[in-house]
């Protein structure tokens, strides 16, 4: 091979493969991995084109290809319009961006050819883009409502904390044996949310860092995330508070079932926005895609 | 150089922030910028002179490894007090003492964010002369 490094962590190429060698073999889109993603069957000996046990190449192996794909041709119905016109321009923009240096996978739901779906039935359709940590929201929201919380638990600045009846009270009350007494419960707690934070940003630090190298998530997410687990690891108690939150919301965003919600979101979105798309030259380019 | 650097980080917790105890925060903060340092540092050696990479618990391990030994040698031995009291400083600079630990900091932190293209960069010249490398 000599050609390619491999990664054993993520398990695949740190470089992308030079051509797609069989234009109708989907596993050829994904030019990082090896042979087809078949390593076990097929070898690459030129380091141009995957060959068969026999040590003949492919029949597969159709030269180089350009990728400049007519994506219509493999999705072929629209699921937001039922109209084949406007397919190519979501469909492309997504693989073209899996093409050029992403391993992420966009799964595509949506009606087949032979189906004769019209009006309603459509509706039914969904578009299932399942990108891992890619959509953005409960990470910035939990993490400032952790950092929030930290401070009403127990802040000197702001004049507050909590006792264990979950009532919060001003810094003159002295406490009680009902509110675990002054400040000892929401202390306790405080210092304890501060170190889990803490955790959170080291494991969030080499986690991120393992995630970029295998292309998983974004230059701009790295970046964020890794700001916000600086901010974690160096801040005292109120960063690692933050990063706690952060951290959480990351791991929710990574949950299909959140990112199916994100999607269904922005197919009603879409939808509402049909009528004026038809009638325009407007090409999507989705906040799905951003 | 890290007592100076340990106490610096006490006075930012302590001044700065008003943490509740400086003195762990500090050894908190000062054992994940050693391991961000250490970490960068073994994954280029591995990556250049053995084609070798290890994933994020060998990083989390490091980690762990240098919060014990810091907390035994600040916390335990009391060394982190002794540091403070004598209240050491770069050449009896204030200045040079916290210009060297942002420096420390910054360069730590920047193996965040750029330690993974390091790291793929040095993979891929796994094996050639050392003066392709720059």
């Amino acid at each position: 091979m000599n050609g390619r490094m491999y990664d054993p962590i993520s398990g695949r190429m740190l470089s992308p493969d030079n051509y797609i060698q069989s234009e109708g073999f989907s596993q050829s889109y994904n030019r990082y991995s090896y042979c087809v993603n078949n390593p076990l069957r097929y070898t690459d000996p030129s380091g141009n084109s995957w060959e068969g046990p026999g040590g003949t190449a492919d029949p597969g192996f159709t030269g180089p290809v350009i990728p400049n794909i007519n994506f219509s041709e493999y999705f072929p119905v629209n699921p937001y319009t039922t109209s084949t016109s406007k397919n190519g321009s979501i469909i492309q923009s997504m693989i073209e961006k899996e093409l050029i240096g992403s391993t992420r996978e966009a799964n595509f739901v949506g009606p087949k050819e032979s189906e004769n779906i019209t009006g309603k039935e459509n509706n039914n359709y969904k578009l299932n883009l399942y990108i891992e940590g890619e959509a953005p929201g409960a990470t910035f929201y939990i993490g400032v409502a952790g950092s929030i919380s930290e401070n009403v638990l127990f802040s000197k600045t702001y004049g507050t904390w909590m006792g264990k009846d979950f009532k919060i009270r001003s810094q003159d009350w002295g406490g009680n044996g009902n509110s675990g007494g002054k400040y000892k419960f929401a202390e306790k707690w405080s210092t304890r949310m501060g170190y889990v934070g803490y955790g959170f940003a080291v494991y969030g630090a080499f986690d991120i860092n393992e995630d970029y190298r295998a292309g998983e998530i974004s230059t701009f997410r790295m970046t964020l995330d890794q700001t916000m687990n600086a901010i974690g690891g160096f801040g005292g108690i109120y960063g690692a508070v933050a990063s706690f939150g952060w951290e959480i919301g990351r791991q929710i965003t990574y949950t299909q079932s959140y990112q199916e919600s994100v999607s269904d979101f922005w197919f009603w979105y879409w939808k509402s926005c049909e009528s004026s798309v038809l009638n325009s030259n407007f090409i999507y380019s989705s906040p799905i895609n951003k | 150089m890290f007592s100076v650097i340990y106490y610096k980080y006490y006075l930012f917790y302590k001044r700065v922030l008003k943490e509740k105890d400086p003195y762990i925060t500090a050894v908190l903060s000062f054992s994940f910028a050693q391991s961000l340092l250490i970490n960068a540092i073994l994954k280029m050696v591995l990556a250049y002179f053995y084609c070798l990479s290890y994933g994020k618990w060998g990083g989390i391990g490091i980690v762990i490894f240098l919060i014990f030994i810091n907390y035994i040698f600040y916390i335990r031995k009391k060394n982190g007090q002794r540091i403070v009291e004598a209240a050491p400083e770069i050449f009896g600079s204030h200045v040079l003492s916290v210009l060297l630990t942002v420096i420390f900091t910054c360069v730590a932190i920047s193996f965040m964010f750029y330690g993974a293209d390091w790291e793929i960069y040095m993979l891929e010249k796994c094996g050639s002369s050392p003066w392709e490398i720059f």
